[in-house]
């Protein structure tokens, strides 16, 4: 219900104030879009190009060469004719060494900076050097790989804008790329993934994005601005320290120390989602990578409410540590911990005390149907708002694919947190790992 | 084997409960087991059903309905471009309406918003047309009564969106009738009703001159924006409003006289250097940079030495120009050494390289780190020259 109102409210109010003004205004704030770089050689050029189109008068978009082994480095200095320049850099928040700063020498790509520096195994990292290197108070961090629509940044800076509490950070609903038909560094025609994993993803993109996250932030409770696309105030993430390069979910965590600190000052703040889809990201398509990603997810979610556990519970963090932290715990954490108790119990009392196998059965059902519902109603809620898909086939297997969640893709998650939970408490040696790109689907 | 987990069932039992509670536990269980099966599991199979019947259908409907709006839309635009654009006496008009009416709209709100919206578009988007034309057309097909029934009964979106409408009809004599909703208490409703007022006003923008309530930084955006697209000539009110009690108004007018290169009196720069709001203080610094306002260089220094935002003493540094007696210079040069805040030493190493290239050549540092830091803010800026 919090999350109907609240995308409810949001179209009401989404002509306040129009973007296209926004666009067109001198006093617009200005905007530094961060996009870590690692081995993207393939796809660099084009996201690059896809990045300086947005539709916004004042941006830079600033591109960190996080120690690519590839020939990433090269195609950006090939492609924009970029030249190493001297730049004052202040490390304001922790980073690598910096190799170098580039600038392009045609003028068409005057907005562009690219941040060449070394390695440290972390996008935490390679975003640290892109706050640092950045001359806006707002900053956008972007994965590289994202297609981002033209009007992006204005609808990212219109909560900045609009709000009278102070918003620290915002924002929007991310979608697969998978599949997807783009053109010119746009989308074209939208399909339901083909691949298996990428087809779940898709749908737990739908129900997180639309039904999850609108209702945090309708509750100013918002705990996670995703790393693939998040806005955010650069003087208040400069204040807590930058994100936390030892941290795997580097984007919670960072998102939970700017909560903290401005509870801590006792100042009035907002963390907004919009619900509209700004954001095209290719999603991981084998199990490999997949399940890499998910114990990462795990290992960081661990990770943040370990690193924060003194505001669990404490009303001096209002909202935060009295209703999200707690909520995080119960049901993101413990829940694949209480499923794997529960299904252990169960084959225990099948094999020496009984099952009421009636009872069982409806209470499987149940919690089945309840599920399936709450899924069809963000499905539901995402036709009337994008009228996503090209065709009616690519309807008919995100239904079925609802259906299937909770027997094929449901264990598969549970897995990979039980993974990483015990490699966090195993204090196995954190690792990013390389995702493995296809591209996109470009026409002729 | 057997009796130990007979054992463990006991304490696992009994660790919690006495005998009482336990019966009463059966029998929430068996409460709970009826309502999911004859209650929850039944809605839900309905629930299920349906919706999946409504995402289905509504998708596969969705060519058709996308079909049956393209040609609404082209019906529309070509009955809409036939009697605005051609020349049509105003009862061909009327039979043209009730013709358009009776065979296309035909008492459907849905296509009657639709027309109301096309109407509205038209009216938005091409400027120099017939003015007089399009009302008529308007009140003709009845918006002009669903305008004001929104605008008397609707909720706030629906008087917001009653604004625009008026806004783009420049309905001008209903600039009473929006007038009180300034008061509101909601504060979009507010917000569209100033915005729609600016949008009525004359070229004069009197409506500025007793606002008391702040003006948001978005209002203060489609504020500007109006004004521009009025194309009109600087204000003859922008001096009280540069002397307006109300920091917005202060910030809006510093803004506009930017835009249309308004000569600052001395006074003027003098009360709002010192004005209490450092956002205020802050705009006007901008805009003796923007309008490359010469002699203010010692109010200028003498704001930098009071002044507590980080921010503003940033931008003063940003706006210092040289002067003929060298004053601004030995201002820098003393604060340079003084200064052990980064970014501002930053922004010195700037102001003092743009006035004096060689002035760093003739410093020896003790500090080596300090040497390094002065050299490459220095290289910074001689490739940017």
């Amino acid at each position: 219900m919090k999350s109907f109102r609240e995308i409810k409210k949001y179209y009401n109010h989404a002509e306040f104030l129009n973007k296209d003004i926004l666009i067109k205004s001198n006093n617009s704030r200005g905007v530094s879009v961060v996009a870590p770089a690692y081995n993207e050689g393939m796809t660099i050029v084009y996201n690059v190009k896809s990045l300086l189109s947005q539709e916004y008068p004042k941006f830079e978009i600033i591109i960190v060469n996080d120690g690519s082994t590839d020939d990433t480095m090269e195609r950006l200095i090939a492609e924009f004719d970029l030249v190493k320049i001297n730049f004052f850099y202040q490390q304001k928040v922790p980073s690598a060494a910096i190799r170098g700063h580039y600038k392009s020498t045609n003028p068409i790509y005057s907005k562009l900076l690219v941040v060449d520096k070394e390695n440290a195994k972390s996008k935490a990292d390679g975003v640290n050097a892109g706050i640092n290197s950045a001359q806006y108070d707002l900053y956008i961090c972007a994965d590289v790989d994202c297609i981002l629509r033209k009007d992006t940044i204005a609808m990212l800076v219109k909560p900045f804008i609009e709000s009278k509490a102070r918003v620290i950070a915002a924002g929007g609903a991310i979608r697969l790329s998978n599949s997807c038909e783009f053109r010119e560094g746009m989308l074209y025609k939208s399909h339901f993934p083909k691949n298996f994993f990428a087809r779940f993803q898709e749908l737990e993109y739908i129900r997180a994005f639309l039904y999850g996250r609108m209702a945090w932030s309708r509750m100013n409770g918002l705990l996670l601005v995703s790393g693939a696309l998040g806005i955010f105030d650069r003087e208040i993430v400069i204040e807590v320290g930058g994100y936390k390069k030892e941290c795997l979910g580097e984007d919670m965590e960072l998102v939970t120390r700017m909560r903290k600190y401005m509870h801590e000052k006792k100042e009035d703040f907002r963390i907004v989602y919009l619900p509209e889809s700004l954001c095209w990201t290719e999603g991981p398509s084998d199990r490999t990578i997949f399940l890499r990603q998910r114990v990462r997810w795990a290992r960081g979610l661990i990770q943040s409410i370990n690193m924060h556990r003194d505001m669990m519970l404490n009303p001096a963090y209002g909202i935060t540590g009295m209703v999200v932290l707690p909520y995080f715990l119960l049901f993101e954490f413990a829940v694949p911990i209480l499923e794997v108790i529960g299904l252990i119990v169960f084959i225990v009392d099948v094999m020496f005390f009984g099952v009421n196998y009636p009872f069982l059965i409806t209470i499987s059902v149940a919690v089945y149907f309840f599920y399936a519902f709450v899924t069809l109603v963000s499905v539901y809620m995402d036709q009337l708002i994008y009228k996503q898909y090209s065709n009616v086939k690519d309807m008919f297997t995100l239904i079925a694919m609802v259906f299937l969640e909770p027997i094929l893709y449901h264990p598969i998650n549970v897995y990979a947190s039980l993974k990483g939970y015990y490699q966090f408490f195993t204090k196995k040696e954190k690792k990013w790992g390389e995702m493995t790109r296809q591209g996109f689907n470009k026409t002729e | 084997m057997k009796q130990s987990l007979d054992l463990l069932l006991w304490y696992r039992l009994d660790w919690y409960v006495t005998a009482s509670s336990r019966q009463t536990q059966i029998e929430t269980a068996a409460k709970v087991y009826a309502f999911l099966q004859n209650y929850f599991i039944p809605f839900s199979l309905l629930f299920l059903m349906t919706i999946v019947t409504i995402i289905v259908h509504r998708r596969m409907n969705l060519d058709k309905t996308d079909q049956r709006k393209m040609e609404l839309e082209d019906k529309t635009n070509d009955f809409l471009t036939d009697v605005i654009f051609l020349n049509y006496n105003h009862i061909e008009i009327l039979a043209k309406i009730d013709q358009f009416n009776l065979e296309v709209v035909q008492n459907c709100p849905k296509i009657r918003s639709f027309v109301q919206k096309k109407i509205l578009k038209i009216k938005q988007s091409i400027k120099d047309m017939n003015h007089d034309r399009i009302i008529f057309i308007y009140n003709t097909f009845g918006f002009d009564k669903e305008t004001e029934r929104m605008l008397k009964h609707g909720d706030w979106a629906d008087k917001s969106e009653a604004f625009e409408h008026y806004t783009i009809l420049d309905a001008k004599h209903k600039v009473l009738t929006i007038k009180p909703y300034l008061s509101s208490n909601n504060d979009f409703l507010r917000s569209n009703a100033l915005i729609a007022l600016i949008s009525l006003s004359d070229q004069n923008f009197d409506i500025l001159n007793d606002i008391d309530f702040e003006i948001s930084k978005a209002d203060e955006i489609k504020i500007l924006n109006v004004i521009y697209e009025k194309e009109v000539p600087l204000p003859s009110n922008i001096e009280q409003w540069l002397m307006s009690a109300n920091a917005s108004t202060v910030s809006i007018a510093i803004k506009l006289a930017v835009r249309y290169q308004y000569g600052f009196s001395a006074e003027q720069l003098e009360h709002l250097l010192h004005h209490s709001n450092p956002m205020i203080r802050r705009e006007i610094i901008k805009a003796i940079r923007d309008l490359k306002i010469d002699e203010v260089g010692n109010l200028l220094i003498e704001l930098y030495k009071v002044e507590t935002f980080l921010k503003n003493k940033l931008t003063i540094l940003k706006t210092l120009r040289p002067d003929n007696k060298g004053i601004v210079l030995n201002f820098l040069k003393k604060n340079f050494f003084k200064e052990t805040n980064t970014d501002l030493k930053f922004q010195l190493v700037s102001a003092i390289h743009m006035f004096d290239k060689k002035f760093f050549d003739q410093i020896v540092y003790e500090n080596p780190q300090e040497q390094a830091m002065i050299n490459q803010m220095l290289s910074h800026y001689e490739i940017a020259a």
